[in-house]
């Protein structure tokens, strides 16, 4: 479905941009149809970098990123467009992800009113509480502001708005690393059910193992910019074969 | 028993908003030994920092106390600020969470530790002496290196500011450590060995701890003993194997359950504000097994008898059942 | 909306008095600049060299000049040359400020680059000598001195709304949108104007007074509003030469100037109390 191939990006920093800092260092991997793909590493190791990659925001130094019949990396503004409602993104601070300034429903609309799905503000007003319907989060929440939310409501929220694009691949950064143990629980069983009843494809970015192990399919290892290990789950976790997986295995609690 | 350390008896706190009282934490006691590690566990907002604070005397000004909090058998939760000062520190330290924003990003790593001694109004010893006591704690939490003391906080990375941090509370010796959301914010591999760290402070200074986390793995690592907190009422206290592979307290067996290695088990619905708490028992709108008593009256906190002590009426029945 | 004006009363009540003071009398100012002539006792260019120079008494509260015109209508016909170049200013200066800014910040690179070395250009002139210089080479009234001031003060707007919207830029709610497929228009205006109005607001009430005292020592020096019309720098100069016999004829419209500034920097200091987020955050929590 989605396959990165020989992914790099390098940032120029120091005086007259001599150093050439390596955030992502030929990374390869494919996700499959349908499944939840896991991509780990702890902080500052280039998981992001590449998330934003594939959704478009940052321009790659090289590589390929095949989505379909296309490279991502090669598209033009004309050709992200017809794709743009595929990929989606859910991101890490729940709060975060809306604009201050306007209300929970505002933030649902948005993309609606981006794509023009909605005929009249009454239909719109029957999609925008169906969405949040669909991943639990009661319609009385809609006149709040983005503060007035807990993390849960906010990132449940998240996910409606993207759902209403009806995306084929949704990235998830971190999307519960910032939630409390049962909330947590509580929006890895909602990513589940979408996974199931829509089949849509998903990358979960996370630092950590636990949630990678009881949620994903599959999982690349990364470190340093660079995967150090990719298989199943099963795979990687059972019998790992990379220094850096069994560190990683070993410094569980 | 003589060996208590701390021991809070039916603290209360409630915070005054618009000239109404809304209380938080209700009626929670327990006891920390000498060389204890006590480890607080709770969701966001459940009132575990505002213990921290109430012992600490850190509460904000509208704060109501009352209760008790006796320290090595003396009452400190009314005692004046001068008085507690010279506790504060030298016999009860805390280490803040966020190791990003506790620290002065203007000062040397060095400088911030040693100036909790030097600063204080009775310090009479030499600077040079407190400096090289600094560098043993240092030497001891593995940041020895002379480059690394003399750095400033930005350019030391997550896991050595917390190593300051956590050299800040030890440095005066104090008896008990107050250490909130050590592991919060910090990377996988880090979390090993911030706990670790904590464990062996614990040993080497000899002094007891009080943890509030919520981390349930690092709690099970390293605490003596768990107590579970929910919406400002402690319902569950026991051995971490007790706690976790036997939890009595149906609030505490939905959150062991939603943990990602017991099987991501939804418990529903949120932790209630504390505006609109239930009636009686205030996990009562949440749980399974609620019936008509649970509602009408707050149930009492009993001991199953192997020091296990569980805040809910229907516990014995759960237990057979189960 | 109800509520948030509900919030904005509590928050009055409890303790932005500066604000209170402030908005009172600003509105008490603005109010008496649009009745003028129903404050005004007598009228304000009417000369009677009979009664000049007269003392304060009844029929002229604040005294006469020296040319028997009564110095309290003219403070009065006054504060609508003086609020209305300050509100025109503010105005057309925000507007182009923000936009230049908020564009600068959004787009950055070269777009950024250029636009902000033209507001250092702008910046390296002092204020007064390149209002002077622009409203001596334009013909000296009131519309030209108004551009001459829009030209300084839009830089200000320009430098705030371009540090705000780079960290904007950069905010995770704003690469969801673009994620969304927004485009930039749609993130110009739905994003950034709402995050960058509260700053550029304070901006504005606190430039209002900065810009009274402008007005009054342009005209102090001959610029702007042309005599007979009353402009408060100008009445000030006329008694400078009385100052000894005749006080009331400085010291009057220099109160005048004096106390419009004061209440609209009152302003400015409560809103940003009131707008500022960790205020806010306080509030909410309590």
């Amino acid at each position: 479905m989605l396959e990165v191939q020989n992914l790099c990006k390098n940032y120029r920093t120091g005086f007259l941009g001599q150093k050439q800092v390596r955030a992502v260092n030929d990374v390869s991997f494919s996700i499959e149809e349908g499944e939840i793909f896991g991509l780990f590493g702890q902080s500052g190791c280039g998981k992001t970098t590449v998330s934003k990659i594939i959704m478009g925001l940052l321009p790659a130094s090289s590589g390929k990123i095949i989505y379909g019949d296309k490279d991502l990396l090669s598209l033009n503004k004309k050709g992200w467009k017809s794709i743009r409602r595929e990929i989606q993104m859910v991101y890490q601070h729940p709060q975060m992800s809306f604009n201050p300034r306007s209300t929970v429903f505002e933030a649902c609309a948005e993309p609606l009113r981006i794509y023009g799905l909605a005929k009249n503000r009454q239909q719109e007003r029957e999609m925008v509480e169906q969405m949040l319907c669909e991943v639990g989060v009661s319609p009385d929440q809609m006149k709040k502001f983005p503060h007035e939310i807990s993390g849960g409501q906010a990132q449940r929220i998240s996910f409606a708005r993207t759902l209403a694009l009806q995306p084929r691949l949704l990235i998830l950064d971190e999307p519960t690393s910032m939630l409390d143990i049962s909330v947590q629980a509580q929006i890895l069983q909602t990513v589940r059910k979408i996974n199931r009843e829509k089949g849509i494809t998903m990358l979960f970015i996370s630092h950590d193992l636990d949630v990678v192990h009881a949620i994903c399919n599959h999982v690349a290892v990364m470190e340093n910019g660079q995967i150090a290990e990719a298989g199943s789950v099963e795979q990687v976790f059972e019998n790992p074969k990379h220094p850096y997986t069994l560190k990683l295995l070993e410094a569980r609690l | 028993m003589e060996n208590n350390l701390l021991e809070l008896d039916k603290l209360s706190v409630g915070f005054l908003v618009k000239k109404k009282k809304i209380n938080i934490i209700h009626d929670v006691s327990f006891k920390i030994a000498q060389h204890e590690i006590l480890a607080v566990i709770g969701e966001t907002g459940c009132g575990k920092s505002v213990t921290g604070s109430a012992i600490l005397h850190l509460l904000p000004d509208n704060a109501v106390v009352s209760g008790s909090v006796k320290y090595k058998g003396e009452e400190i939760l009314n005692m004046r600020e001068r008085e507690f000062r010279k506790l504060r520190g030298t016999e009860i330290a805390c280490i803040p969470q966020s190791p990003a924003t506790s620290l002065n990003p203007v000062m040397r790593a060095q400088t911030q530790v040693t100036e909790c001694i030097i600063k204080r109004k009775d310090f009479k010893g030499k600077k040079s002496e407190v400096k090289a006591q600094a560098h043993s704690i240092f030497e001891r939490l593995g940041i020895g290196e002379r480059e690394i003391y003399r750095r400033y906080p930005c350019e030391l990375s997550g896991g050595m500011c917390q190593r300051v941090l956590i050299s800040m509370g030890a440095i005066t010796h104090p008896s008990l450590l107050v250490v909130d959301e050590p592991t919060k914010a910090i990377d996988w591999m880090l979390r090993r060995e911030v706990a670790q760290l904590l464990r062996e402070l614990r040993d080497s200074m000899d002094c007891a701890m009080l943890m509030i986390t919520h981390d349930i793995d690092v709690a099970r690592s390293i605490a003596d003993r768990i107590a579970v907190m929910y919406a400002g009422e402690i319902v569950e206290i026991g051995s971490p194997e007790e706690i976790i592979e036997n939890p009595q307290h149906p609030y505490t067996k939905g959150l062991i359950a939603s943990l990602p290695s017991k099987g991501l088990n939804v418990m529903e619905g949120f932790m209630p504000s504390f505006e609109l708490l239930p009636s009686g028992c205030r996990f009562s709108d949440r749980c399974r097994y609620a019936f008509g008593q649970c509602t009408a009256s707050e149930p009492e906190t009993e001991n199953n008898g192997q020091g296990h002590l569980v805040k809910c009426c229907r516990w014995r029945e759960l237990e057979t059942n189960a | 909306m109800i509520r948030y004006i509900k919030k904005f009363f509590d928050y009055l009540n409890r303790k932005n008095i500066m604000l209170i003071c402030g908005l009172f009398f600003s509105l008490l100012f603005i109010l008496i600049a649009i009745f003028a002539e129903h404050f005004e006792l007598h009228n304000p260019t009417e000369m009677n060299l009979a009664n000049a120079l007269t003392a304060p008494c009844k029929t002229y509260p604040f005294g006469t000049d020296q040319l028997g015109r009564d110095i309290f209508s003219r403070i009065i016909e006054g504060s609508r040359i003086s609020l209305g170049t300050a509100f025109a200013v503010v105005i057309i200066a925000a507007a182009i400020g923000t936009a230049i800014g908020a564009v600068s910040g959004y787009f950055g690179g070269a777009m950024d680059m250029i636009l902000m070395r033209i507001v250092d250009i702008f910046l390296a002139f002092p204020t007064i000598i390149f209002v002077l210089a622009l409203s001596t080479f334009m013909r000296g009234n009131q519309a030209n001195l108004i551009i001459a001031l829009c030209c300084v003060q839009w830089v200000r707007y320009a430098r705030i709304a371009r540090g705000e919207a780079v960290i904007l830029h950069n905010a995770e709610f704003v690469e969801a949108a673009k994620g969304l497929g927004a485009g930039n228009l749609t993130i110009l205006f739905k994003y950034f104007i709402p995050n960058l109005a509260p700053k550029i607001l304070i901006t504005m009430s606190m430039d209002i007074g900065g810009i009274i005292l402008y007005c009054a020592s342009l005209s102090f020096l001959g610029l702007g509003a042309q005599p007979p019309s009353p402009a408060w720098g100008t009445m000030i100069s006329d008694g400078k030469g009385y100052l000894r016999s005749a006080w009331w004829m400085t010291v009057y419209p220099g109160l005048a100037v004096s106390l419009t500034a004061l209440s609209f920097n009152m302003i400015g200091d409560g809103l940003r109390d009131l707008l500022d987020p960790r205020m806010r955050e306080s509030v909410s929590t309590e």
